[in-house]
């Protein structure tokens, strides 16, 4: 594809994309959003710059090597944030007994270990996207 | 540290196997391959000593919750750990140790590549991690969330060979697994309708004072469950999708899906009636009447279906049908006796299903038959393999002495307590109908010359280790039953309400 | 007659959720087309979202975000259903990319996407004693 106006749009929107992703991500845990809405729209601003910019230098971008390697992160993420309840003595995936500060109402960053369990989520879901667009991608030639 | 991990060891088994699942796409370039398989054998091994420790626990201090973040139950994802719990997680390291190190000779070979042979022990990880899950699991949504866990895990390992027959294999097994699902969710919709709850322990208390006000919305929400689960672990006319699936594998693959997946379906299935709805409902529905006459025809409907198959893992795949139906009997019966006894025979029909499938595999591998009918003289050349085939065939007929014996003698002794003399007949004929479909195998493979000088020898020495490994379980727990029996009588107590839920 | 009307005028979503279901189930088990197996199978989580939805909705009730500007009693609706099918959607999309990741797999090999002509090429292959 070597139209001029898509990639010029596509080369304007997706910082504000992947910025608009970020921010679902990031107020996921206290107010509407979530990691996995958040995700969707991150990966999908990868997919769209693959889309118009050809395979191939989308996958400069991101490699495969990269991708798979922040999936496996966003799991062992979320296993070890949860491990923190553990090794602090409550059970798993405790927020309030292994000592951080419980959320309040209208303050953002102040959901404890959650925030950082939806990053680890966030950057999964991501990830996985562009993962399944780039296999089936693959598959066609 | 050590009290750490013993209280929360339920949700640390499941961790352990995801983690180690997702360790390993990373573990792509590490030079030697072995490694990695020796890393994922000691994640199964962890599962398996977990699994004993919480059953040893189990059986001596009763069952025990366990609260996901620290919220109490209405509220919180509750584990609920019994007997049923460590029946299963025994069964699970059981059968995936010796999977994955029969697996380990060849799996590179099998599926084409390096990285293809990671994603297959990803999923095959991925499977047990959702098996242990619904093992342990307490709650309706968690239920659902492992079941389609295992169910995606299971579709994808049976095209992890990726050619034409096994992609449609998967194709079919993914739109009726989906379609169980499907079911399924309707079924726990129903029930959080009715109760509010998705706690099993508090559906059960909402259930028991009020469900006679409901009884049609129950009877739907009962019967969408049974069609789900039905489909997914093949109960007899929902097992379409098995044949194919299970004969067209690679054989780690269908030893593992034939013996433990669709075993883990018939756990959740337990959970749902006598965890949520609860025993004096179910049995007052008369739906454990529709399971038992939907055994006693898959019994002797699978083993007909078995006995007209010429290839050898067709064949085994359909006995699998056969004997599904032996555990839905049990579970028909509605005793202890004849719940235990479907219990135990997850346990022995799992053992011996993965022995008599890697058998069957390294047979139709090394000598590049799949029918039966040309395998004349295998037993001279594979004496090892071909012996624990007939250890394992013996089994599943029945013989005394093998794990089979166990659990059909349990189902026996439930039917003539339950004066259910039709389901005697149809135990009886199964096992020789067994007998009739498994031991032709070893009378060609044994008693006919070859009409050619053959050129292939026995498997490579670690299977022949995971093989011996199985088939020594078999006879194991067919001699001595002892603790495992009482573990599983302990599970159909508790499940039926006799032993009351801590 | 009225009691019976009255209840399906108040049961409503559950009734066409049951329905949906109906078609879903029906399209994948009927239609040969591997592609439209797949939207039949889309059909029927889409039912079961709006069987649950419908199941924590109470009428009148807002959607349930805490805001704090707002004054006196306001009725939220129950929240817990909208979580699961977050669940589920996540699954169905899963379900739904491997089923086509498979049908571009089954049309690179049959080079068909009808699930009638792939079993009868599947039979010739047995039939011919090729077990591939």
């Amino acid at each position: 594809m070597s139209d001029f106006v898509l990639k010029r749009v596509v080369a304007l929107l997706l910082p504000f994309v992947q910025m608009f992703g970020l921010y679902v991500i990031f107020h996921g845990h206290l107010s509407p959003g979530g990691s996995f809405s958040g995700g969707i729209i991150v990966g999908l601003g990868m997919i769209a710059f693959s889309l118009v910019f050809g395979l191939e230098k989308g996958s400069e971008k991101l490699t495969e090597r990269t991708t798979t390697l922040i999936e496996s992160f966003g799991t062992l993420w979320y296993g070890a944030m949860g491990l923190v309840g553990v090794l602090r003595g409550s059970s798993f995936l405790m927020n309030k007994g292994s000592g951080v500060p419980l959320g309040e109402p209208g303050k953002l960053y102040s959901g404890g270990l959650i925030l950082l369990i939806t990053l680890g989520v966030g950057l999964k879901v991501a990830s996985t996207m562009v993962t399944l667009f780039n296999a089936l991608m693959e598959e066609e030639d | 540290m050590a009290t750490a991990i013993s209280e929360n060891l339920p949700v640390l088994l499941v961790v352990m196997l995801l983690s180690t699942a997702y360790i390993l796409p990373v573990l792509t370039r590490v030079r030697r391959f072995r490694l990695v398989e020796i890393f994922s054998i000691l994640a199964l091994c962890l599962t398996l000593v977990g699994g004993a420790y919480l059953a040893k626990e189990v059986l001596h201090n009763g069952s025990f919750h366990y609260q996901v973040g620290g919220w109490p139950a209405p509220w919180g994802i509750e584990l609920v750990i019994n007997s049923l719990t460590g029946l299963f997680l025994i069964t699970i390291g059981f059968v995936t140790i010796p999977i994955m190190l029969y697996a380990s000779a060849d799996l590179v070979e099998e599926v084409g590549s390096r990285q293809r042979a990671i994603w297959f022990m990803t999923l095959f990880l991925l499977l047990t991690a959702a098996l242990t899950g619904l093992a342990v699991t307490g709650d309706m949504f968690n239920v659902f969330v492992m079941v389609e866990v295992a169910s995606i895990a299971s579709v994808a390992i049976v095209s992890a060979r990726n050619d034409a027959a096994s992609v449609e294999a998967t194709f079919k097994y993914l739109m009726l697994a989906t379609i169980g699902s499907g079911f399924v969710m309707l079924g726990i919709g129903f029930l959080y309708i009715l109760t509010g709850n998705l706690n099993m322990g508090f559906i059960q208390h909402e259930l028991s004072t009020t469900w006679q006000n409901y009884p049609t919305a129950l009877w739907m929400g009962m019967s969408f469950f049974m069609v789900g689960f039905g489909v997914k672990s093949a109960l007899f006319p929902l097992h379409v999708w098995l044949p194919d699936a299970h004969s067209t594998a690679i054989t780690p693959a269908s030893a593992m899906l034939s013996s433990l997946a669709i075993k883990g379906y018939i756990i959740a299935l337990l959970k749902v009636f006598y965890m949520a709805v609860g025993a004096q409902i179910i049995l007052a529905l008369p739906i454990t009447n529709i399971l038992l006459v939907l055994g006693m025809v898959a019994i002797i409907a699978g083993a007909l279906f078995a006995l007209a198959q010429d290839e050898l893992k067709r064949r085994l795949a359909f006995s699998t049908v056969s004997q599904v139906g032996y555990i839905f009997l049990g579970i028909g019966l509605g005793t202890v006796q004849g719940l235990g006894g479907s219990l135990m025979h997850i346990l022995s029909h799992a053992i011996t299903k993965a022995l008599l499938f890697l058998a069957a595999g390294s047979i139709v591998k090394y000598t590049g038959e799949s029918k039966i009918s040309e395998m004349a003289g295998v037993g001279y050349q594979m004496p090892v393999t071909v012996g624990v085939f007939t250890v394992g065939a013996l089994s599943m007929v029945g013989i005394p002495l093998f794990s089979g014996f166990v659990s059909k003698w349990q189902l026996l002794l439930g039917s003539l307590q339950a004066g259910n003399y039709l389901a005697v007949l149809v135990l009886v004929l199964g096992s020789l109908l067994a007998a009739a479909y498994l031991l032709p195998v070893v009378k060609v493979a044994f008693f006919q010359k070859p009409e050619e000088k053959p050129l292939y020898g026995e498997a490579a020495y670690v299977q022949l280790v995971a093989m011996l490994f199985l088939a020594v379980l078999i006879i194991l727990v067919g001699t001595f039953p002892g603790a495992l029996l009482e573990l599983a009588q302990q599970a159909a107590r508790t499940l039926l309400g006799l032993e009351v839920l801590l | 007659m009225g009691d019976l009307i009255n209840r399906i005028l108040q049961n409503y979503p559950y009734i066409f959720a049951l329905a949906l279901f109906g078609i879903g189930t029906f399209t994948v088990l009927t239609h040969s087309n591997l592609l439209k197996k797949v939207i039949g199978i889309n059909i029927m989580e889409g039912s079961t979202y709006l069987f649950f939805i419908a199941a924590g909705n109470i009428r009148g009730g807002v959607a349930p975000i805490k805001d704090m500007a707002s004054q006196g009693e306001v009725i939220h609706v129950n929240p817990l259903p909208q979580a699961l099918m977050l669940t589920g959607i996540v699954v169905s999309v899963s379900v739904t990319a491997l089923s086509l990741a498979l049908i571009m797999r089954l049309y690179k090999l049959y080079g068909t996407v009808d699930a009638r002509e792939i079993h009868q090429i599947r039979n010739e292959v047995r039939a011919s004693g090729n077990s591939n």
